[in-house]
C-alpha cells in the first residue's frame, strides 16, 4: 500500500504566496540541530524538498509528544517518533515523514483546531495564538516555530520570528540528590514523602514555567503518573510523592517568544527516614 | 469552408484542442453574515453588498465594516470566522495558502482537523493547520 502523506503537499516548496514570507527554514542548519547530531552521511535530495517536510513533521510530531500525557498512546507515539528520528538520521527522509505522521496521528484524535490570526491595521504586524487542539506552524522569514494551545507569537513584517526563551538552569535539588524524608502522617498523606522544593533560574521574557516531575520506575513496580504544574515563580514546593527515584525539567514559556526547550533533566531520590529504634536489653539500650 | 453551426462568418469554428473551460469551481462559502459585509470579485473594480451563502472565488475579496462578521467556509470544511474592520483575500488553489489576511482579526476552526487543513497567509506570516493522511 503506498502512502501518499498529506504533509508532503502542504509542507512542499513548490509555490511560496506572493505575500507571504518565504517559508521554511535551512535544511543543513536544522538538521545540524536535530537530536543526536549533525546530518547522516548519504545521498541527499536537494535541499529545500525532502528533508524540510520531513524535519517539520518531525518538529510538530515532537511538540505533540511534548504536550501529550504520559500514558500508553504517548509510548506508542514516542517509539513511532523515535523510528522517525533514526530513518532521517539516516537520510530517509520519506519513511521519517511517514512514521511523524504516524506519531503525530495517535496522539491527534477528532479534536477541533482553534487558532486566531491578528493584523493590524497597516499589515505590518501579525499575532497569531493557538487556542485549542493540534499544534499549527507559523512561518516567517526563513523559519517555522510550532505552537500548542495557549501559545502565541507577534511578527513583524520584515523580520524573523522571535527566538524562543532560553532553556532555564535548574538551581536546586542538584543532580541526583538523595532526600531523606520522615513520611506524612495522616490517612491523605499516609506514607508519602515532602515538600522537596524544586528551584530554577529566571529566563527573560519568561512569564510561566512549565514543570515536570517523571517517576522512575522500578522493574515489576507501577509507575506514578507524573507530576505537571505552571508556575509564574522560579521555584515549586512538590506535592507530597512514594519514596523512590524521580527525573524533572523546567520549560520557560514567553508570551511572544513561545516555549523554550526544556531545561537538563536533574533526578533526586526520595527516601523515607528510618526509624530509630532504641530496644532495652540487659545492660542498657541499644539502637 | 463550411461554418460550423451557430458561427457567424466573423467568426472562426473552435478548433478541436479548444474545449471551453470548465466553470470555476468555488473555493469557499460566506456565511452567518451580520452588518455590514462587502464583497469584490477579482474581476471587479467595485466592492459590492455580500449576502449569504455567497460562493467565493481566487482572488475575490471580503471585507468587514466595523461591528460586522461574516464566516468564511472552505470546501474542506474548516472555518474562518471574520471580526469587524476585517479584510481578506481568497488566495489561489495553486498556491499554498487559502486565505491572506490583509487587516482584521480571524478565528480559525477545523472540526476535524486529521482529515482537514487551512493555511492563512498575513503579510508578514504564514499559519498552517491541521493535516491528513491518505492511503491510496
Amino acid at each position: 500500500m503506498k502512502a501518499a502523506l498529506w504533509l508532503s503537499a502542504w509542507m512542499g516548496l513548490s509555490v511560496v504566496p506572493s505575500t507571504a514570507p518565504t517559508s521554511l527554514g535551512h535544511a543543513s542548519a536544522e538538521v545540524a540541530a536535530l537530536p543526536g547530531g549533525a546530518a547522516a552521511p548519504g545521498p541527499r535530495k536537494a535541499p529545500g524538498t525532502e528533508p524540510q517536510t520531513a524535519l517539520k513533521a518531525l518538529e510538530m510530531s515532537r511538540a505533540a509528544v511534548k504536550a501529550a500525557p504520559d500514558d500508553a498512546r504517548r509510548r506508542e507515539a514516542e517509539s513511532r517518533l523515535k523510528e522517525a528520528e533514526a530513518h532521517f538520521q539516516a537520510a530517509r527522509y520519506a519513511e521519517a515523514l511517514h512514521k511523524a505522521d504516524e506519531a503525530w496521528a495517535l496522539l491527534n484524535p477528532q479534536q477541533p483546531s482553534n487558532f486566531t490570526v491578528e493584523v493590524d491595521h497597516d499589515g505590518g504586524t501579525t499575532t497569531v495564538t493557538h487556542r485549542q487542539g493540534p499544534p499549527v506552524t507559523v512561518e516567517a522569514q526563513h523559519a517555522t516555530r510550532v505552537l500548542a494551545k495557549g501559545e502565541s507569537v507577534r511578527v513583524q513584517q520584515g523580520t524573523v520570528l522571535p527566538e524562543p526563551p532560553g532553556a532555564p538552569q535548574l538551581a536546586q535539588p542538584a543532580d541526583k540528590a538523595r532526600l531523606t524524608l520522615k513520611p506524612a502522617s495522616g490517612a491523605e498523606g499516609g506514607g508519602l514523602l515532602g515538600p522537596v522544593t524544586l528551584a530554577w533560574s529566571a529566563v527573560t521574557g519568561a512569564t510561566r514555567y512549565e514543570v515536570e516531575v517523571v517517576a522512575e520506575g522500578a522493574e515489576g513496580k507501577a509507575t506514578p503518573a507524573p507530576v505537571r504544574t505552571v508556575v509564574a515563580a522560579r521555584q515549586w514546593t512538590l506535592p507530597a510523592l512514594p519514596a523512590g527515584r524521580y527525573r524533572w525539567t523546567v520549560t520557560a514559556v514567553s508570551p511572544e517568544q513561545g516555549r523554550s526547550l526544556p531545561s537538563q533533566t536533574r533526578r533526586f531520590e526520595l527516601a523515607a527516614e528510618s526509624l530509630e529504634l532504641n530496644v532495652k536489653v540487659k545492660d542498657g539500650w541499644q539502637k | 469552408m463550411a461554418l460550423a453551426p451557430g458561427c457567424t462568418a466573423d467568426e472562426k469554428p473552435r478548433g478541436p484542442t479548444e474545449a471551453p473551460l470548465p466553470p470555476p469551481v468555488p473555493r469557499a462559502h460566506l456565511r452567518e453574515l451580520k452588518g455590514d459585509v462587502q464583497i469584490k470579485r477579482a474581476v471587479a473594480d467595485e466592492w459590492s453588498s455580500a449576502r449569504d451563502e455567497l460562493p467565493l472565488y481566487e482572488n475575490d475579496k471580503v471585507r468587514t465594516e466595523a461591528g460586522a462578521s461574516a464566516q468564511v467556509v472552505f470546501a474542506n470544511g474548516s472555518t474562518l470566522h471574520l471580526g469587524g474592520d476585517s479584510l481578506v483575500g481568497i488566495a489561489e488553489s495553486k498556491l499554498r495558502t487559502d486565505v491572506t489576511v490583509l487587516r482584521g482579526r480571524v478565528d480559525a476552526t477545523l472540526e476535524k482537523p486529521a482529515t482537514q487543513s487551512l493555511s492563512v497567509t498575513t503579510p508578514s506570516a504564514t499559519v498552517r493547520a491541521g493535516r491528513k493522511i491518505e492511503f491510496q
